[in-house]
């Protein structure tokens, strides 16, 4: 697991754009600041976020920017392989 | 990581300019607790507000003030002024909740409590003045720059809220440096008094 972060998920992180953490990325849910955020996204419809720490709306943005970031990516990700299954497949159909 | 995990409660600030801190004795652990800022053109950095990097002068306590963090509606009013020095009193008076005062860094020791009249999130003008006189304005300026300071998300992002250049506490840290380097240099001068 280790490993696989080193060798894939933190250059997969520098190539979407992102920081690379200094540490393992899923040690992040432990920091108290993304706690934090989460909990303020899960309860975001009931609170004035004006009212609320600046510094943890700011991490609450960064998160959802980083989370659409990431989302895109897989869908372009995964509408590169379906382009690629298709020519595959056009390739095997004019093959015949 | 940093010490100051956790921005969004309330911290205990000192005073890089206070007399009872020993800055000699904190050595390196000075520029580790309040960021590097001393202008000389090296990336500038966060201090960790640690409390256990600071040192004492025998005999003296340094003075601590405590900010809670600004709310997003406070750091809009903060980036109201363009003078950075009234950006960093605004801040001040949105966070300060106390400040146990002593001297040298005042003129008396005192427990400094913020009064806020009912409603409101910022300081009355005279607390501020009060505040002002008894630790100068240079210092106040420095604490509300730590409040803005804790408004930035890091070590992903390095804005850092500086002293003003020509400011006389940016000047004596600069003045340290020089002192520094130049002792430095001194011992490693090989002498040339011996045969």
């Amino acid at each position: 697991m280790g490993a696989h972060i080193i060798r894939q998920v933190l250059p997969q992180m520098v190539r979407d754009g992102l920081d690379e953490p200094p540490y393992c990325p899923w040690r992040s849910y432990w920091e108290p600041l993304v706690v934090e955020a989460l909990t303020l996204r899960a309860r975001r419809d009931h609170v004035d976020l004006d009212a609320q720490p600046a510094i943890v709306v700011e991490a609450l943005a960064v998160l959802e920017g980083t989370q659409h970031r990431l989302e895109a990516a897989d869908r372009k990700q995964a509408a590169e392989a379906r382009e690629t299954v298709r020519k595959l497949e056009d390739q095997r159909r004019n093959g015949r | 990581m940093t010490h100051d995990r956790e921005p969004y409660r309330e911290v205990a600030v000192y005073c890089s300019g206070d007399y009872a801190i020993d800055r000699e004795a904190m050595g390196g652990k000075f520029a580790e607790h309040f960021g590097d800022t001393t202008l000389d053109g090296s990336p500038v950095q966060f201090g960790t507000r640690d409390p256990s990097l600071v040192i004492a002068r025998a005999g003296m306590t340094p003075s601590t003030f405590t900010l809670r963090a600004l709310t997003v509606q406070q750091l809009r009013a903060c980036k109201g002024p363009a003078a950075f020095a009234d950006r960093c009193l605004r801040a001040l008076m949105y966070s300060l909740v106390s400040a146990e005062l002593r001297q040298p860094l005042a003129h008396e020791a005192t427990t400094w409590v913020a009064a806020r009249s009912k409603g409101q999130e910022f300081l009355d003008l005279e607390q501020i003045d009060s505040l002002c006189e008894r630790v100068g304005e240079e210092a106040c300026v420095e604490i509300g720059s730590v409040a803005l300071q804790r408004t930035t998300l890091r070590p992903f992002s390095v804005p850092h809220f500086m002293l003003p250049a020509d400011s006389a506490l940016a000047l004596m840290r600069l003045s340290h440096t020089h002192a520094a380097t130049l002792a430095r240099a001194k011992s490693d001068t090989p002498s040339t008094d011996e045969p």
